[in-house]
């Protein structure tokens, strides 16, 4: 593993990344412009979505498939168990946003669960949806608190859909896993395995858990490319808000005099 | 100064009557409105024994009755409405009911008696409200949290979007159809007609 050239590589996405900020408007939700996305390469975007689809239906979907062949309370801890082991990296990234409450939760919820719940298979800290729920962090999400927009729609292949930053948010949340420093200090095959694994795993699990929903969607969109964006973009800005709409920006930004505002600017821009 | 204090005074009596200090309060709150509209749907939709046909057209008389229509397919169309002719409108209008008729009427049928609870109401844009729901999920998944997003009609209300889980139908079929009208060089036509075809695609199905 070459660490220099990562760094790299984060470096110029990063540079990128100011420049697209500087470039693309802040949030715009509640004008008309609020129909226009930041899409510039849609039609490679949409290219590597049908791959990315195909390779779902031939190789994710039936392991899925099979997976969710499981009994409900195995699957549950095969999760709670790979969320468990996010925990560095959401605690960094409740650190860097400067967000002590959920840096104290993330850490009560390692204890507890790590030590009561035999090592994080039984999420004991949100017994019956009441407790300290889980609430994922990412290096994306930083950057969006810390200001930065959202930069450009990216399909990402195999990953599926990202945006300029939350793609470069993926690598300081790679060197913030003491997993890829076992993996960088060692020589054995073992850790690399270990992290291909829960990749794996990962998706598996997350994808067996949406087969129907994504099934229904398709079938009901008429431009499913279109709807997977939308609601990405919306799950990251609810993510990034944390759920908290009172804190946030308003959603959906509402809008009933769209056409009167905009026939008068219109106007306006006519009478200058 | 008494004089003053007179005038004043007078002015805001007046005003008092002209002006009401609130808009007109509605008969019916928002929560007491999202619990008879869901202990309705669940009466008279959720039976599995009611023919497909009469399952549509009964969620289709509560659609009409308890959804913002016109506010809503205006603001799915958003700034292409500029551009689109009077009967445009009105085609899209009746296919965006059909296209909500035929994708959600059935899932009724799948109701297993979760329980749905009225959690709140809060203020929103433009004098709506804003009513915070749950709907529990079978097994240990944790409840489905909705907001329904409502708009004041005469005494009562009626639903403008359903927020699950911070996702908005609303924005997301909005957004869906910028894109199909932006595809197809800007023509609300298209759209309307790639409903069209949806529909008659979901009713056979």
């Amino acid at each position: 593993m070459n660490i220099q050239r990562f760094l790299q590589f984060f470096m110029v996405c990063t540079l990128a990344l100011g420049l697209a900020s500087c470039a693309t408007p802040q949030n715009t939700g509640g004008t008309a412009s609020a129909t226009q996305v930041n899409d510039p390469f849609e039609d490679v975007n949409r290219v590597i979505f049908d791959v990315n689809l195909a390779l779902d239906k031939v190789i994710v979907r039936p392991f899925a498939a099979l997976y969710g062949e499981l009994p409900g309370g195995i699957k549950d801890s095969i999760r709670n168990f790979l969320r468990n082991l996010k925990t560095p990296v959401i605690l960094a990234n409740n650190l860097l946003q400067g967000d002590i409450q959920g840096a104290s939760d993330t850490i009560g919820r390692f204890l507890t669960n790590t030590i009561i719940g035999l090592g994080g298979m039984f999420d004991v800290a949100n017994g019956n949806g009441k407790g300290i729920a889980y609430r994922s962090e990412d290096f994306g999400q930083t950057l969006a608190v810390w200001g930065t927009t959202e930069g450009p729609y990216l399909m990402l292949p195999i990953l599926g859909p990202s945006n300029l930053r939350d793609t470069v948010g993926m690598v300081p949340d790679y060197f913030m896993d003491p997993f890829t420093w076992w993996d960088i200090n060692s020589d054995k095959d073992l850790p690399t395995g270990i992290a291909i694994g829960r990749r794996v795993l990962e998706t598996i699990d997350t994808r067996s858990r949406n087969v129907k929903q994504l099934e229904d969607l398709e079938a009901t969109s008429l431009d499913f490319y279109a709807t997977i964006r939308s609601l990405y973009h919306q799950q990251r800005e609810n993510m990034i808000r944390n759920g908290d709409e009172a804190e946030g920006a308003p959603i959906p930004s509402v809008n009933f005099e769209i056409d009167e505002e905009d026939d008068g600017k219109a106007k306006a821009a006519l009478v200058q | 100064m008494t004089k003053i204090t007179r005038r004043l005074f007078i002015a805001l009596l007046t005003f008092s009557f002209v002006w009401p200090i609130q808009p007109v309060i509605a008969g019916e709150s928002p929560d007491a409105f999202i619990a008879r509209l869901a202990a309705g749907a669940i009466e008279n939709l959720t039976s599995p024994d009611i023919p497909p046909e009469e399952r549509q057209e009964r969620f289709r008389a509560m659609l009409q009755d308890g959804f913002d229509l016109e506010n809503v397919s205006n603001f799915l169309l958003g700034p292409f409405r500029r551009k689109a002719s009077e009967d445009e409108i009105n085609a899209f209008r009746l296919a965006l009911e059909d296209n909500v008729v035929v994708t959600y009427a059935w899932r009724f049928a799948s109701y297993d008696g979760q329980e749905f609870s009225v959690e709140g109401v809060r203020d929103g844009n433009r004098g709506q409200k804003v009513v915070s729901s749950t709907l529990q999920q079978n097994g240990d998944a944790p409840p489905i949290v909705i907001d329904w997003r409502l708009t004041p009609h005469g005494e009562s209300w009626r639903i403008f979007d359903i927020v699950i889980e911070g996702l908005s139908m609303l924005v997301t079929q909005r957004d869906e159809y910028a894109a199909v009208i932006r595809r197809n060089d800007g023509q609300v036509g298209a759209l309307i007609d790639a409903i069209k075809a949806q529909n008659e695609k979901l009713r056979n199905s």
